[in-house]
């Protein structure tokens, strides 16, 4: 099993670099003026000027780029005059996404803040998806061909086909306009208005993953329920509630550890729409702003910030299934 | 699947969608009833805009959106009663000299900034200087240029501005060098307010997120994207005042999401309502009596940049100008949009019955075009300028929507445009920086109630600067630049009005702009808000509201369910059968 | 194809009545995306100040002239409704294509690499994938968008295409290898034929099953996507008619006007309903579980 948690953590370092270059290549290279796209609009030419030189963007491509990775990861402690702001430390490391004009604030200063909204709204869509999808897959697999089982098929595909502004604008028309029982947007100060206010977006967003996921569960509990093993343990007189629960339910919640793991790791990058439509305050709601400001440094931080998320999530996810699915840990 | 009912996802999500979203075509009314009552202390106003804020820098923050808040934030040596009129605010007298060039203005006593410091003669002059400041990016600087030193001090070669002496504690002189009939009024503009010393001597970006002045209310929390949260100024030199406790104003609300709150009395003010809800409140029998118009002073138009090709052409400008027809874009926003074709508006300068105009002649557009170099043929669609033209607009606004018809308009006689979205700020910054934006749109709100704030930003070759140029279309013209000095000089009223209107002429003439219509808002408070009525010069000037606070109670909040909803039924008219039928759908398809 | 070459699944396929369904769907798509304008006639981006306006001055409701009603800038509904069809069917055709051919390239190089002497690639190739896989779709959409500067129709497909090809990819590799191990795949290479000749004609036509069923499901995300790019005012610049921006400017009007918001939204949702239904039967009819 080691050198299976070696080899991917090794994977993950790399796809991680991968990333960041990636997002070189596209915020560094694709632009017309890669200075006033991470100055912004409303920097003025003596800033321009400035930033110009500070991504050496006189220089060739190569030598850019090393600069790029000098800006970003540093090593050691702070020099005394730079903002603590400025910098997220991790170890021994210092990571740098830059400093936002418009905003004029450090980038991972403005992330740090747009993190926790939408971590709690992950967290909490997470629990809508896990909670009725799977439900609703198990039972729905348990009770075939009854409406209950028609009924499930049916609205998860509403959920897959829906896009998050559709349902998102019916469910804030229904629950928060007509009928009065959440707040119409926003994230609330207190603890009970961010329980309040959380609702209708976590349902927004999980809605979809709920009916991706029933479905999944679904199918794979059907395909488990007629296998040999099972077809034997129900001759043997097993009742079926037994058969369910020991012999397949464990196998089919097991694809779900891999996509709740991906959605973790999605959900960073995902949100935009639920989050603007609600007035969210996360990164989702930051990375639309930024790109309409074409506040280049603040999208740059979301894409390498939600790329990140979704390769950690994964080595979480590639580690558990280790752990959990004996014939990986066999290798 | 092999049922063989029809299939439950085609036909329901329609079918919900339609009903939900239903005909609501009534509003919910007035929360309270409106009794006459003496001022009282208490209670927090609920505010929103749907635009974001761009700064509360007071030498920088030049937009509509920052303005109310300024007004709350921040107090200046004169001011305006509520009738419009000129009246010293901070100075408790103000003296002229005989010749017009040195006034004297004498600053009231135990007046605090919300540091706790109090006002000295010193504060008023760093103040001033900070604005003027070579560093700092003040947009109307040259409103003061005939302060003395004004040249030496903005250029950054003296270091400090002679022309404003401290003569006293409480006493502060400005000497001008020669008579300005503005000058009272510019000093009425926040870019002279006093701020606190942590704005430093010149322009820091950090105090926009910390300002800090004299005004009654004072900023206790500033989160830029979702609100901006105001108290009491305890020590503010006006006694019992402000009445509020406090003043929260939530940014980038949408407009319907803003009448939503407003009904359910999360928000006491409105004033962005959608074009169907505007009309629907306007007509509604139980909010008659209620609400008014602005008076506002404004006007909008679209810039062209002098500078670069084709709008170095004055025949292509002002074929434009035929070509736009503002009268329509009427019908888009109806009652908030009247068409203008001059620039300064008509109850500020008359412009006399032989006045010229800016007009719609789409015959006299197509031979400017002929006369530029460009004709165009409108039946073969063949000829006009090769080029698409960037236009820029701020999305989501009125702007954007004038702009798609300005665009069809214009296809008539061969100028294509396309259309750039941008937000507020970013069309501010590219509008503003030169030989950078083509063409777009562009507004001006009155700073003060006389004709050359409309022209003199705008058109004045003064005003052109590299950066955040007021003067967006770049236009430098020796005549107008002369008739405006003139003007400004003059001291005799009627003359003044003359050379104005000259000097507007000749704007018109050139087409710096093609001017297209002036925006009002309609103002709607709930009965029980008082001491708010939309005053004739600055927008939102909210300081001296107060609320009935009993009346107040009887507003239900969102955080009530059952109350509110129960509350929310009770109040509304025809909506309820559409409500009826949702939720009984509702419950058939659990 | 493997679809019409088996006529036991075109049986199973027109037995299943949501197949059926999602077909007509499409096909009634397809129908008011080409027809439509033409029978219309009118121009989506003319505002029309005569028959537009309504009594004192609200937006019109459904007549002759305008079959739908008109949008708030008096230009005639039902055309812009047909118009962005186009758009929205266009983009999503076209970006799908790209999408799936980058994957089915990728995927069968990878997968017919695998286990071989070129297991180099198929790592490079997976590791790409895996890579691709990690980016923030629609915020990586929106910022080469912008960093493009201007979007036209041409970079929106390019950019949606060349982002979403990375889940295909994986499924044709599991499929092509898969394929790989069957008799007559391992004849051919003992009869000497060219590595080349395998791929395109063995292999290919046998993922071109499942490569269907994905590209039906893409369609439907691809029309959700731009969608949600226009809703989010980041797509087409106006005044292209789209169904995402014109259900976004229908927000401020559905006190009065509803249509203009669950006409352009029932619109999505059946599209992508119907294209989800058409690739879940197709799934069923080449592959199915029994039942």
């Amino acid at each position: 099993m080691i050198p299976t948690i070696l080899r991917r953590l090794a994977f993950s370092a790399l796809t991680v670099w991968a990333v960041v270059t990636a997002t070189f290549v596209i915020f560094s290279v694709l632009p017309e003026d890669p200075a006033r796209a991470v100055a912004g609009a409303q920097a003025r030419p003596a800033d321009v000027a400035r930033i110009r030189e500070q991504l050496g963007l006189n220089k060739p491509v190569l030598a850019r780029y090393a600069l790029y990775m000098k800006n970003l990861v540093r090593f050691g402690s702070a020099p005394a005059d730079e903002d603590p702001a400025q910098t997220l430390r991790l170890g021994p490391i210092r990571v740098d996404l830059g400093v936002s004009y418009l905003k004029r604030r450090p980038v991972v200063e403005l992330l740090g803040k747009a993190l926790p909204p939408t971590l709690f709204l992950g967290l909490c869509s997470l629990m809508v998806e896990v909670g009725f999808g799977a439900l609703a897959g198990v039972i729905a697999a348990a009770r075939r061909h009854t409406p209950f089982d028609w009924g499930v098929v049916a609205i998860t595909l509403i959920g897959i086909s829906a896009p998050t502004f559709l349902t998102g604008l019916l469910l804030q028309h229904l629950f928060a306009r007509e009928l009065m029982l959440f707040p119409i947007d926003g994230y609330g100060t207190t603890a009970p208005e961010k329980l309040r206010a959380v609702v209708l977006p976590a349902l927004t967003l999980g809605l979809f993953g709920a009916a991706y996921y029933a479905r999944l569960v679904r199918d794979e509990m059907i395909t488990l329920l007629k296998q040999d093993h099972v077809r034997t343990a129900r001759a043997k007189g097993l009742s079926e509630r037994a058969v369910l629960l020991k012999h397949t339910l464990r196998n089919a919640l097991l694809p779900l550890v891999t996509v709740v793991g991906l959605s973790m790791g999605t959900v960073i990058g995902g949100a935009i729409v639920t989050e603007k439509i609600f007035r969210w305050p996360g990164i989702g709601a930051l990375s639309v702003d930024a790109v309409f400001e074409r506040d280049g440094p603040v999208v740059m931080g979301v894409v390498i910030l939600a790329s990140l998320a979704v390769v950690g999530a994964n080595l979480l996810v590639d580690l558990s299934y280790a752990l959990l699915d004996p014939r990986t840990r066999r290798q | 699947m092999r049922s063989t009912r029809t299939r439950i996802e085609l036909v329901l999500p329609p079918i919900l969608l339609c009903v939900a979203l239903g005909c609501r075509s009534s509003v919910a009314g007035p929360i309270g009833e409106r009794r006459e009552v003496p001022p009282q202390r208490g209670g927090t106003l609920h505010a929103a805009t749907y635009v974001n804020v761009r700064s509360l820098d007071p030498a920088v923050a030049f937009d509509v959106a920052s303005s109310a808040l300024e007004g709350l934030i921040y107090d200046q040596l004169m001011g305006y009663d509520e009738n419009g009129k000129l009246v010293p605010q901070l100075a408790e007298t103000v003296d002229m000299s005989s010749d017009g060039k040195r006034y004297v203005f004498t600053l009231r006593p135990r007046v605090l900034f919300h540091d706790g410091k109090e006002l000295t003669a010193s504060d008023v002059k760093r103040s001033i200087e900070r604005s003027l400041h070579h560093d700092t990016p003040c947009p109307v600087a040259s409103y003061y240029e005939r302060i003395v030193g004004f040249a030496a001090y903005h250029d950054g070669k003296a270091p400090e501005l002679t022309g404003v002496e401290v003569a006293g504690s409480r006493a502060i002189a400005i000497n001008l060098s020669e008579p300005d009939a503005t000058f009272l009024h510019v000093m009425a503009l926040p870019i002279v307010t006093p701020v606190c010393e942590s704005a430093g001597r010149s322009f820091q970006r950090d105090f926009t997120l910390r300002p800090c002045g004299t005004g009654p209310f004072r900023v206790l929390e500033y989160n830029p994207n979702q609100r901006i949260r105001l108290e009491r100024h305890q020590g503010y030199w006006r006694p019992g005042r402000p009445y509020l406790d406090g003043v929260e104003w939530q940014l980038a609300v949408q407009t319907f999401v803003q009448r939503v709150k407003f009904e359910r009395g999360e928000l006491d003010y409105m004033r962005d309502f959608s074009e169907a809800d505007s009309v629907l409140y306007r007509s509604s029998p139980a909010w008659q009596g209620f609400g008014e118009w602005e008076q506002p002073l404004n006007v909008y138009g679209i810039f062209m940049n002098n500078e670069l090709a084709p709008f170095d052409n004055v025949h292509v400008r002002r074929a434009v100008a035929f070509a736009i027809d503002p009268r329509v874009v009427e019908s888009v926003y109806p009652g908030h949009i009247t068409a203008r074709h001059r620039v300064i508006p008509p109850t500020l300068l008359d412009p006399g019955s032989d006045a010229i105009a800016q007009s719609h002649d789409l015959g006299r557009a197509l031979e400017e075009m002929k006369l530029a170099g460009l004709a165009y043929d409108p039946v073969a669609g063949k000829g006009g300028y090769p080029k698409e033209i960037p236009y820029l607009a701020v999305v989501d606004t009125f702007a954007q929507q004038a702009a798609e018809i300005f665009q069809q308009q214009l296809a008539k006689i061969g100028i294509r445009i396309r259309i750039e979205l941008l937000s507020f700020p970013s069309y501010l910054a590219r509008s503003t920086r030169r030989k950078n934006a083509l063409m777009g749109y562009v507004g001006w709100n009155a700073d003060y109630a006389e004709p050359s704030t409309f022209l003199e930003p705008s058109f004045a070759s003064s005003s052109i600067l590299d950066e955040e140029s007021m003067n967006a279309a770049f236009f430098s013209d020796r005549t107008f630049d002369e008739l405006l000095k003139k003007a400004r000089r003059s001291t005799d009223a009627l003359e003044r009005d003359v050379l104005y209107r000259r000097a507007e002429d000749r704007v018109l003439e050139e087409a710096p702009w093609a001017v297209t219509y002036s925006y009002r808002y309609f103002e709607l408070w709930q009965p029980y808000m008082h001491g708010y009525r939309p005053h004739p010069v600055l927008t939102q000037y909210l300081r001296n509201a107060y609320f009935d606070l009993e009346q107040r109670r009887a507003r239900t909040r969102g955080d009530s369910p059952s109350r509110g909803a129960l509350a929310a039924f009770a109040r509304r008219g025809r909506g309820a059968p559409a409500t009826t039928l949702a939720l009984s759908l509702l419950g058939a398809s659990r | 194809m493997a679809l019409f070459s088996d006529p036991r699944a075109v049986a199973r396929f027109k037995k299943n009545r949501g197949a059926l369904a999602g077909l007509w769907l499409v096909i009634l798509l397809l129908a008011f995306a080409l027809l439509g304008p033409l029978i219309a006639g009118q121009d989506p981006n003319l505002s029309d100040f005569l028959h537009g306006r309504g009594a004192d001055g609200r937006l019109a409701g459904p007549s002759g002239t305008h079959w739908l009603g008109v949008d708030p800038l008096f230009r005639d509904l039902f055309s812009r409704l047909a118009h962005g069809a186009r758009v929205s069917l266009v983009v999503a055709f076209v970006a799908t294509a790209l999408s799936i051919a980058i994957g089915a390239v990728v995927g069968i190089l990878s997968g017919y690499s695998e286990g071989t002497r070129w297991q180099a690639l198929d790592t490079v190739l997976m590791r790409s994938v895996d890579i691709g896989l990690s980016f923030p779709y629609l915020v990586l959409v929106m910022a080469i968008g912008a960093a493009l500067g201007d979007t036209t129709i041409v970079t929106l497909l390019l950019v949606l295409g060349t982002t979403s090809w990375f889940g295909t990819a994986r499924v044709v590799r599991s499929k092509t290898i898969q394929i790989r191990s069957l008799d007559f795949i391992q004849a051919a290479r003992a009869l000497g034929q060219s590595t080349q000749s395998i791929l395109l004609k063995h292999v290919l036509p046998n993922v071109s099953g499942p490569l269907i069923v994905i590209g039906s499901a893409s369609v439907a995300q691809m029309i959700i996507a731009e969608s949600v790019l226009s809703y989010l005012q980041v797509g087409l610049p106006p005044p292209q008619a789209t169904w995402g921006r014109m259900l976004q400017e229908g927000q401020r009007h559905y006190s009065l006007t509803p249509q203009l918001i669950w006409l352009p939204g029932s619109l999505i949702f059946l599209a992508v309903i119907g294209f989800n239904l058409l690739g879940e039967g197709l799934r069923d009819a080449l592959d199915p579980h029994e039942d």
